[in-house]
């Protein structure tokens, strides 16, 4: 191994991610002085902006990793940018209204990948929203809109896991917990049982706070 | 197969441990059987929670560990005088820091909290493959680097890494780009396909 790659590896490098980006693409890529000067102007414009400039210059590294032509790196060095746009000014919004944001550039990052995958910036509103209302940190609200997008891979529409995520927030439940919850949802669906009646129950067990009871119930509804 | 005998196996199949003839068969029966996709659902998913949960003793372990020493050390002064200069507060201190580094060892499955740095256990099934790597975030996205050994049917390495947030592909012969398929989170990476993302931050 290298050392250059140990120190991928672990983050150490002390080089500023526009000055690795430079060096990386001088030695590793065919592209000329003026293709490396447009990419780097990008990069110092996101920097100046404060979005997450270090993750948009892995995706020229990928790009370039890739054997992709320049038009195409900056096409989604372009879209990256966009997007962190997007999401910084969401992120700053909330911040303004009160939300306890630790890593704003990893907030910007998480939420501007999320969107970018079809997360709906409604549920995120949603979720900011409870999060000024009960103190809970940015971070961890991008942590639940996480698993509702691994969810929704997993056949849970926003649809049908958007009211139990935010019962289970205001309740200020672990993901580990939700998801438990969310899994007796999804065997419910196995068992072709009502999905609306069964929502109502977890939803009232929530409040409730009871696991069991949410169990029983769907249980005595698969009996009928 | 029998649903039994799928379920004394399933840890083992997760682990990448079972042989390729059981591999077989296991999945032939889960083809089947819905009841045990369930269960293999489950487990992945518990695997999933072990890897997110980091496990740090409570603040009073220290303490409460040297307390539970000292009764011993005066249980012991009855019966063998003889090694009790051997417990001393120094010796107490480093079977603490045994009996924490293996809470810590054995809670996390796959990831071993070091300082700051995680080691994180990459696996992909490729039976066909006669060589797999993983580039990503973490490597300057270089194909060469973290080659992937091949062990009981599965494709595997573990790497050293900080708490981050990093994309990462698995690339099978040196030409096919995969995501990993058991990741939680995927992106688009706008060159035509999706990103494995591994979050090391946020869980």
């Amino acid at each position: 191994m290298t050392a250059s790659s140990v120190q991928a590896l672990t983050g150490a490098s002390k080089e500023k991610p526009v000055d690795d980006i430079a060096r990386f693409l001088k030695e590793k890529s065919s592209f000329t002085e003026e293709q490396i000067n447009t990419l780097i102007c990008r990069l110092r414009e996101a920097e100046a902006e404060n979005l997450p400039v270090s993750h948009l210059s892995n995706r020229i590294k990928e790009g370039v990793a890739k054997k992709r032509e320049f038009s195409d790196i900056l096409q989604v060095l372009d879209r990256k940018i966009a997007q962190f746009r997007e999401a910084r000014n969401l992120v700053e919004k909330f911040a303004r209204k009160g939300m306890i944001i630790k890593e704003k550039q990893y907030s910007i990052h998480v939420l501007g990948e999320l969107l970018e995958m079809g997360y709906p910036e409604d549920d995120f509103i949603n979720l900011a929203n409870i999060a000024i209302l009960r103190k809970i940190k940015c971070e961890d609200i991008l942590g639940m809109a996480k698993l509702q997008m691994e969810l929704q891979r997993k056949e849970f529409p926003f649809s049908e896991t958007r009211e139990i995520i935010t019962a289970a927030i205001l309740k200020k439940m672990k993901p580990p917990s939700i998801k438990s919850i969310l899994r007796l949802l999804r065997d419910a669906k196995i068992r072709g049982l009502d999905i609306e009646k069964v929502r109502k129950i977890v939803i009232e067990g929530i409040e409730k706070n009871n696991i069991q009871w949410i169990k029983n119930n769907i249980n005595t509804l698969g009996s009928k | 197969m029998k649903c039994r005998n799928l379920q004394s196996l399933i840890q083992k199949y997760i682990d990448g441990e079972t042989t390729s003839q059981q591999n077989r068969f296991i999945e032939a029966h889960l083809r089947s059987c819905p009841s045990c996709r369930l269960e293999l659902s489950f487990w992945k998913e518990f695997e999933i929670y072990a890897k997110e949960e980091k496990v740090l003793p409570p603040s009073n372990f220290t303490q409460n560990i040297l307390q539970k020493l000292e009764k011993v050390q005066a249980q012991e002064k009855y019966k063998e005088p003889i090694f009790l200069p051997a417990l001393s507060l120094g010796w107490a201190l480093i079977l603490v820091a045994a009996i924490i580094t293996s809470i810590s060892l054995s809670a996390s499955l796959i990831m071993k909290p070091r300082a700051s740095v995680v080691t994180v256990r990459f696996k992909v099934s490729a039976p066909e493959a006669s060589s797999v790597s993983v580039a990503g975030d973490f490597n300057d996205w270089d194909t060469c680097t973290h080659r992937l050994t091949r062990e009981a049917g599965y494709w595997k390495t573990s790497i050293r890494l900080k708490p981050g947030r990093y994309h990462y592909m698995f690339i099978i012969d040196g030409e096919e780009w995969i995501p990993d398929p058991e990741a939680n989170e995927y992106v688009d990476n706008g060159y035509g396909s999706i990103n494995a993302v591994l979050d090391l931050k946020g869980t």
